[in-house]
C-alpha cells in the first residue's frame, strides 16, 4: 500500500514536471468549449463564408443535450488520441530507458507498480475529461438551455468508464511492446474496431464497452438511462481487472524472463 | 560461513547458455570482484543475483533467508548503465528508493541526506538528475544501492564508463564501504580488482573458471618473468632455443627483439641469459625482472 502510494506520487509528480498536468487537461477544455460556441454562431459563420441567410438558417440548431453529447464524440477520437498518445510510453519508455530498474531493485512488485501507473492515468484522464465537460455545460448553459448538473454528471461518469478500459489497454500494451508507436496505434485500432462493431453489430455487440459512450449520450439526450447500460457497465469492470491483472503479469514476465 | 550461496545457476537465452551452471559462496565482509571478458555472463550473473532475472535452473540462498523468498530487502543493485528520473532532483529520487526500500519518511530523509553529503552531492541535492555528469549519476547510483544498508552491495561495472578523475571519487567510495558491507562487483578492468577486492571470481563463456583469495591465487600462480630488449631485429632462433632450457617455462617473441621469458629460477635464469647475450654480442637494451600479473593470470584463464 505505501509503495503504491509512493509510486502514484512518483507518477503525478513526473506527469506535472513534463505538463502533462497542463496540456491534457487544456485539450479536454478546448475540445469541450469549442463545440457549443461552434454550434451557436454556426449561421454567423456560414455566411462569413459566403453562405446566404437563408441557406444558414436551413442548419438545424442542436438542442442543450445534443451539445454534450457532441462533446463526449469529440473525446471519443480526439480525445483518446491524446491519452493514447500521452499514456504509449508509461512503462514501455521507462523500461526501454532503463530507470524502470531503479523501482524493480527495491522490494517492489509488480502489481503497485502497475497500480501506481494505472491510478496517475486515471486521476489525470478523470481530471480532463471532467474538465471539458465542465466547459461544454457552462457555454450549453449559457448559450442554449440550462441541463440539470446531475444528467450530466451521470453521463460523465459512464463515458469516462470506457476512457479508462482505452487507458487499461494502452496499459497492457505498453508493458508488452517495445515501440510506443505501436502501442498507440494498436490501442486506438482496438477502440475503433469495437466502437465500429458496436454500432455495426448492434445487438451482438451489446456488453461491448465501446457501447458506453452510445449509453452516455442516451442520457444526455433522453431524461433516464437506458435499460441496456448495466450489461456493458458491468463487462466493462471487468474486463479492466482483466486487463489490470494482465498488465502486472506482463511486467513481471518481462523483467524475469527476457 | 557464506552470505550468499549460489549452486547450477544457469540462464539460457534460447539455446545459448549466458551463464552456464555456476556455483559460487560470497564470504560475509568480503569484496569479490567479477571478472571476464565482455559476453562472459557478468552482468547476466549479477542480475539474477540480484532478483532482476529469474534463473533458467539453479538455486541462489541467501544466509538469512533461507526460504529463498525476495532477496532484494537484503540487496542493493547498481547496474551498468544507471537511469535515473532525469525531472527528479538527487534528493527526491534517493527519498524515493529509500520509501521503496520500506524505510519511514523521517528515517529516509534523514539517510538521504546523509548519504548525499559522502558522496559529495550535497550541494547538487536539489538539482534535477538531468544536469548531472556521469561520474555524479554514478555517485547517486551508488547512493541509492547503499540506501537501505543491504548485506550484499552489487555493482555491474561501477567505474567503467567514467573518467580518470570520476574514477578515482568511485573507487574511493567503495574502498570505504568495503569496511561496512560485502560487495561483489564486476569489471573488465584488471587494475581496479586488484585494488580493492579479497576476493576475485573469473567468468569466461558462462563459466568461472578461476576462483580464490586474490592474494593467495597471485602467490600460488605467480611467476617470475623477464623482460629482454635487444637492439638489431627479430631474434626467432635465439628464442626458439631458449624455449630448451630447463629453468624456462614459456619463451615468446612479443615484438621483434622483444623476448619474454617466464622462468622458474630467477638467479640462474639471470647468470646464464646475461653470459649468453655477452658471448654472442647482443646489443641489449633492456633487461628487466618482474612477475606475472593479474592480467596474465586473467589472459591465461580466458583463453585457455
Amino acid at each position: 500500500m505505501k509503495t503504491w502510494y509512493l509510486l502514484f506520487r512518483k507518477e503525478m509528480l513526473e506527469s506535472a514536471r513534463n505538463y502533462k498536468w497542463l496540456w491534457i487537461p487544456l485539450v479536454f477544455l478546448a475540445l469541450g468549449i469549442m463545440n457549443p460556441i461552434t454550434s451557436y454562431y454556426m449561421p454567423e459563420i456560414l455566411q462569413a463564408g459566403g453562405v446566404s441567410e437563408e441557406a444558414a438558417k436551413l442548419i438545424p440548431i442542436p438542442t442543450a443535450g445534443e451539445n454534450l453529447a457532441k462533446s463526449l464524440s469529440q473525446y471519443n477520437t480526439l480525445g483518446l488520441l491524446v491519452l493514447a498518445l500521452a499514456f504509449m510510453g508509461i512503462v514501455a519508455s521507462e523500461r526501454q530507458s532503463g530507470s524502470a530498474i531503479m523501482v524493480l531493485v527495491k522490494p517492489v512488485s509488480h502489481t503497485s507498480y502497475i497500480m501506481a501507473k494505472w491510478s496517475g492515468m486515471t486521476v489525470l484522464t478523470l481530471a480532463s475529461v471532467g474538465l471539458g465537460q465542465l466547459g461544454t455545460w457552462y457555454y450549453t448553459n449559457l448559450l442554449f438551455e440550462t441541463t440539470p448538473f446531475s444528467k450530466v454528471a451521470l453521463s460523465y461518469l459512464v463515458f469516462v468508464l470506457w476512457m479508462l478500459f482505452v487507458n487499461s489497454l494502452v496499459l497492457l500494451l505498453s508493458c508488452l511492446l517495445k515501440s510506443t508507436g505501436g502501442v498507440a496505434f494498436l490501442s486506438l485500432a482496438i477502440a475503433a474496431v469495437l466502437s465500429l462493431a458496436a454500432s455495426l453489430l448492434g445487438d451482438a455487440m451489446r456488453w461491448s464497452p465501446s457501447r458506453l459512450s452510445a449509453e452516455a449520450s442516451g442520457i444526455l439526450m433522453q431524461d433516464q438511462a437506458g435499460s441496456g447500460i448495466w450489461l456493458p457497465l458491468v463487462v466493462t469492470c471487468l474486463l479492466i481487472a482483466v486487463l489490470l491483472a494482465g498488465s502486472a503479469a506482463a511486467s513481471k514476465r518481462m523483467w524475469t524472463r527476457v | 560461513m557464506s552470505l550468499l550461496e549460489v549452486s547450477g545457476l544457469t540462464k539460457r537465452f534460447g539455446s545459448r547458455a549466458a551463464v552456464d551452471g555456476i556455483s559460487l559462496r560470497i564470504a560475509p565482509g568480503r569484496c569479490t570482484a567479477l571478472l571476464g571478458p565482455n559476453g562472459a555472463g557478468k552482468t547476466t550473473t549479477l542480475k539474477m543475483l540480484s532478483g532482476l532475472l529469474a534463473p533458467t535452473s539453479g538455486v541462489v540462498r541467501f544466509q538469512e533467508r533461507p526460504d529463498h523468498g525476495d532477496l532484494r530487502d537484503s540487496i542493493g543493485y547498481l547496474p551498468q548503465y544507471p537511469a535515473f528520473f532525469n525531472w527528479m532532483s538527487g534528493k527526491e529520487f534517493l527519498m524515493l528508493t529509500a520509501g521503496l526500500a520500506r524505510m519511514s519518511t523521517k528515517a529516509a530523509a534523514d539517510r538521504s541526506g546523509e548519504l548525499l553529503e559522502r558522496v559529495g552531492l550535497a550541494a547538487a541535492a536539489k538539482r534535477r538528475i538531468g544536469g548531472y555528469s556521469g561520474g555524479m549519476k554514478q555517485r547517486l547510483g551508488l547512493a541509492q544501492a547503499i540506501i537501505h544498508s543491504p548485506k550484499l552491495l552489487i555493482l555491474d561495472e561501477p567505474v567503467s564508463a567514467l573518467d580518470p578523475q570520476g574514477r578515482r571519487e568511485v573507487m574511493s567510495l567503495l574502498e570505504e564501504m568495503k569496511r561496512e558491507t560485502t560487495i561483489l562487483f564486476s569489471t573488465h578492468v584488471l587494475h581496479d580488482a586488484e585494488e580493492i577486492s579479497d576476493d576475485v571470481l573469473i567468468m569466461n563463456q558462462g563459466r568461472i573458471v578461476v576462483e580464490g583469495d586474490l592474494r593467495q591465487l597471485m602467490r600460488e600462480r605467480q611467476q617470475a618473468l623477464i623482460r629482454i630488449k635487444i637492439g638489431g631485429g627479430p631474434m626467432t632462433e635465439w628464442v626458439q632455443s631458449l624455449s630448451g632450457r630447463p629453468f624456462v617455462r614459456d619463451a615468446k617473441e612479443i615484438a621483434p627483439g622483444e623476448i619474454e621469458l617466464q622462468v622458474t629460477d630467477i638467479s640462474e635464469a639471470r647468470r646464464a641469459l646475461l653470459s649468453e647475450m655477452a658471448e654472442r654480442g647482443m646489443e641489449l637494451e633492456r633487461f628487466e625482472i618482474g612477475q606475472t600479473t593479474l592480467e596474465d593470470l586473467f589472459m591465461k584463464a580466458v583463453q585457455a
